[in-house]
């Protein structure tokens, strides 16, 4: 007797050489199976578009393969049976981006150009300084070191350039922090350029001047600490005097395993609350082939709606919407690739330079080795580390 | 509609939090305005039976052979010209469409190109594209300033001679002959232009069908009308009777059509259950996101405004011939959002948001238990007695059955023409 297997409309089903993954993105389940040529048949007319997702089958004609297929989506919830073929439908997830840039430029009454300022959501200045150390701000916001830094003034002739209605976020990473009058004057005019401003200083630099200006600001203070004498020196007396009453955030910067457990016990010890652990590179392969790098058992822990699974296959969650100003003057969409413009340059011609060179925005794991594995939309996007590393993906399985 | 399908749809949009607008959307409406349409005059050389100002229907300030003066439209464009140099607009150089509406617009060509002059002389940084309605009885008089200035004509005839009938002049005499001569010379003289800039807009009533009109459009001109129906809103209750026997309804019209199929597929969003399917899966299969921003919300949690309602100006601006302002040509003048009188603009912004927001707020109760609140397509403007004290009932109000049929009608339509699905996903972009 004839019945219609339909996979739900949460269900990804992604094959790849021979093997095959089965994702829900309402309950979370995965799992893959061999992708043999006895199922080759029964997955591509499932994935077929116009089949909505629903095959015909006879049970009785199944090969034990396709039973176990079949049975494996039934009991896993990926999908379900029916008898009924005039009612069988669902909506496979065919991801529709309206301003799609593909799709945008295909269609010539339109252009690739329409409403892009809206894509400018976050500028991230890094003031420059004296700051002589590694150079971690080509992976996370960290002190950039250069003999000359951003005047006042070049920071907020930067800022009305470039301003839009559309730019919600603004970061300063510091450098030095020379003069606490700079530190002031800043603020308001960044208040009002943003609805949220936040400052990364380093924790050796604070003096208590300038923890107390920066506390009185009502602007969001991240501490970059990092695990060197001075750092710890400071970051202890920082919070012995703040004890249980911490006004600023913290980034603490790992490279090992040693400085993890320093962390963890110092976050424990001071009742802290609002910080990250951000891993750095800095030839420390083995801790992040250990620590960093996704293994089978993290990826199977990953829960990620639709809506994510899409933004992972569109575009770099983690880089899109955003522009770096270096002290040089030049405009960077990535720190770790040539720059896209200058900061006498409209915004629009930087989001159109970006848009068109890519370096950041759109950049997903499109390439060797995640576009030839099943867990490709499931990984995180391609982030810093993939480039300080010289590699494509993060993960132990390709 | 198979129950498991049914159980998506409901549970992915559970959360619905009522949503306001505020007045920085308008400002950015505005700022991004993509079309501002002029009624010049309320004159006409047509005096079309089923005319959306004539005797069928109400709510529209008394037709009085009015011609907009030029410092009216110069005072609007004064007031917006500071909003557009004041903040950058979200596209580089936006396009924004400058319609001439009547009336019959070509009635009033000095004011025209008196507009025309204006904005070249100003340099804005902006693309204005002129675009016109017109029923060309006067075309062959001006097409030659059309063309150079490269107008977008949304030309009115409604298919053959017999077709065209209710469109005659004020002697009653059919406009067919003469409309169809001058759109002939049109074609014949500028042909690239006539290919790129001219498209037709037939009214579907009981003297033409959908099919006749479409085959009547290719055979004549080679092109692909859009189709409307007869104004359902605001009916004089003395001419019921006449609007019933006039209207057609273009889904019974096109299936009664010999190929319906084949005039569907060329109809594509214009045949309403395409259309209709169209806003079902941009709105439920939660596989449709307007830009590459919104990946980054998390819609399930997200506040939203449930209604069809364009917000103020998002799509465009309509001025009277009265110099009221309002936010389409479509809904009744008297819900004018501002005026242009001889001291400026008096475009309150505050005012515009609480206004909207009032009419939101009367059908708040109704919109949070209407099911098919996320792909809502009632216009607020259109409810009888939104302006009223009384309460409003919605006409587009949805209950559980209600929605459960639409969403199984949606599907099966979706079942029956599968290659739909990849075409509007994949093809469709937006206004």
């Amino acid at each position: 007797m004839k019945q219609v297997l339909i996979l739900f409309p949460d269900t990804f089903l992604w094959l790849k050489d021979n093997t095959g993954l089965l994702y829900n993105a309402k309950s979370f389940k995965k799992d893959g199976f061999n992708y043999t040529t006895a199922l080759r048949s029964l997955c591509s007319a499932l994935l077929f578009v116009d089949n909505l997702y629903t095959i015909e089958i006879e049970p009785e004609n199944l090969t034990a393969e396709e039973v176990k297929f079949v049975d494996l989506v039934i009991r896993k919830k990926y999908g379900f049976i029916t008898e009924h073929p005039a009612k069988a439908y669902s909506l496979p997830p065919v991801l529709s981006i309206q301003n799609d840039i593909k799709k945008m430029e295909l269609n010539l009454s339109r252009s690739v150009n329409e409403n892009i300022l809206k894509y400018l959501t976050t500028l991230t200045i890094y003031t420059g300084g004296r700051f002589p150390g590694p150079l971690y701000y080509r992976q996370t916001y960290y002190p950039f070191h250069s003999e000359s830094r951003l005047e006042n003034s070049e920071i907020l002739n930067f800022l009305d350039h470039i301003h839009s209605r559309y730019i919600k976020k603004i970061n300063i990473v510091f450098s030095r922090i020379e003069a606490i009058n700079f530190l002031i004057s800043l603020s308001g005019k960044l208040k009002a350029a943003a609805p949220k401003v936040v400052y990364y200083c380093h924790v050796r630099e604070l003096s208590d001047n300038i923890t107390s200006i920066l506390t009185q600001l009502d602007i969001t203070t991240i501490l970059i600490c990092e695990y060197e004498p001075a750092s710890l020196t400071a970051l202890r007396d920082f919070l012995e005097y703040h004890r249980g009453l911490h006004p600023f955030e913290f980034n603490f910067l790992i490279r090992s395993q040693t400085e993890y457990n320093y962390w963890e016990h110092l976050v424990s010890q001071y009742e802290i609350k609002l910080y990250k652990y951000i891993p750095i590179y800095d030839n420390n392969y083995a801790f992040f082939n250990r620590f960093v790098f996704l293994n089978k058992e993290d990826i199977n822990s990953v829960a990620l709606s639709k809506r994510i699974v899409f933004a992972h296959q569109s575009v770099n969650i983690n880089f899109f919407g955003e522009l770096i100003l270096l002290p040089d003057g030049l405009v960077y969409s990535n720190v770790n690739k040539p720059p896209i413009g200058c900061m006498q340059d409209s915004p629009y011609d930087l989001i159109k330079n970006e848009l068109h060179k890519n370096y950041a925005w759109r950049v997903i794991r499109d390439q060797e080795p995640c576009s030839e594995c099943v867990y490709q939309w499931l990984c995180p996007s391609p982030g810093q580390y993939e480039l300080i590393l010289g590699k494509n993906n993060l993960c132990t399985l390709k | 509609m198979n129950s498991q399908i049914l159980v998506y749809v409901k549970n992915h949009y559970k959360v619905m939090i009522f949503r306001k607008i505020n007045p920085t959307e308008i400002y950015e409406n505005l700022l991004n305005l993509k079309q501002i349409t002029f009624e010049v005059t309320d004159a006409c050389n047509l005096k079309c039976n089923y005319c959306g100002y004539g005797d069928m229907y109400f709510g529209y300030d008394k037709r009085e052979s009015k011609y907009m003066p030029f410092h009216q439209v110069r005072l609007l464009f004064d007031y917006l010209f500071v909003i557009w140099e004041k903040d950058r607009p979200a596209s580089e150089i936006p396009m924004t469409y400058i319609s001439f509406y009547g009336g019959e617009p070509l009635l009033n060509m000095n004011l025209i190109m008196a507009v025309v002059q204006y904005l070249d002389q100003r340099h804005i940084n902006r693309n204005f594209v002129f675009s016109m309605t017109t029923n060309a009885v006067l075309l062959d008089r001006y097409m030659d300033y059309l063309v150079a200035h490269d107008f977008h004509l949304l030309i009115s005839l409604d298919g053959d001679k017999a077709a065209q009938s209710y469109r005659s002049d004020i002697f009653g005499r059919n406009s067919f002959d003469k409309v169809y001569k001058n759109v002939k010379i049109l074609q014949n003289l500028y042909p690239a232009f006539f290919m790129n800039n001219v498209n037709f807009n037939s009214v579907l009533h009981n003297r033409n069908s959908v099919e006749g009109i479409m085959t009547f459009m290719k055979k004549e001109f080679n092109k692909r009308p859009s189709i409307s129906e007869l104004n359902t809103s605001g009916i004089k209750p003395d001419k019921l009777e006449e609007f019933e026997k006039t209207f057609r309804n273009k889904m019974e019209s096109l299936m009664l059509s010999g190929n319906c199929e084949k005039i569907s597929e060329e109809l594509f969003l214009s045949d309403p259950r395409t259309h209709e399917l169209l806003l079902f899966l941009f709105q439920y299969s939660g596989n449709y996101f307007k830009d590459y921003n919104s990946l980054f919300i998390d819609e399930e949690n997200f506040t939203v405004t449930p209604t069809g309602t364009c917000t103020p100006f998002g799509k465009r601006m309509f001025v009277t011939v009265n110099g009221k302002i309002l936010q389409c040509e479509k809904i009744d003048h008297a819900f004018a959002l501002g005026k242009i009188s001889e001291e400026g603009v008096l475009l309150d912004l505050n005012s515009v948001t609480e206004k909207y927001n009032y009419y939101l707020e009367k059908m708040e109760v109704q919109c949070k238990s209407c099911k098919r609140k996320k792909s809502c397509i009632q216009c607020l403007y259109f409810i009888p007695g939104i302006a009223k004290k009384e309460k409003p009932v919605c006409p587009g109000y949805m209950g559980d059955a209600a929605f459960k049929y639409y969403a199984a009608s949606c599907m099966d339509y979706l079942k029956n023409h599968p290659h739909l699905y990849a075409k509007i996903m994949n093809e469709v972009i937006m206004e």
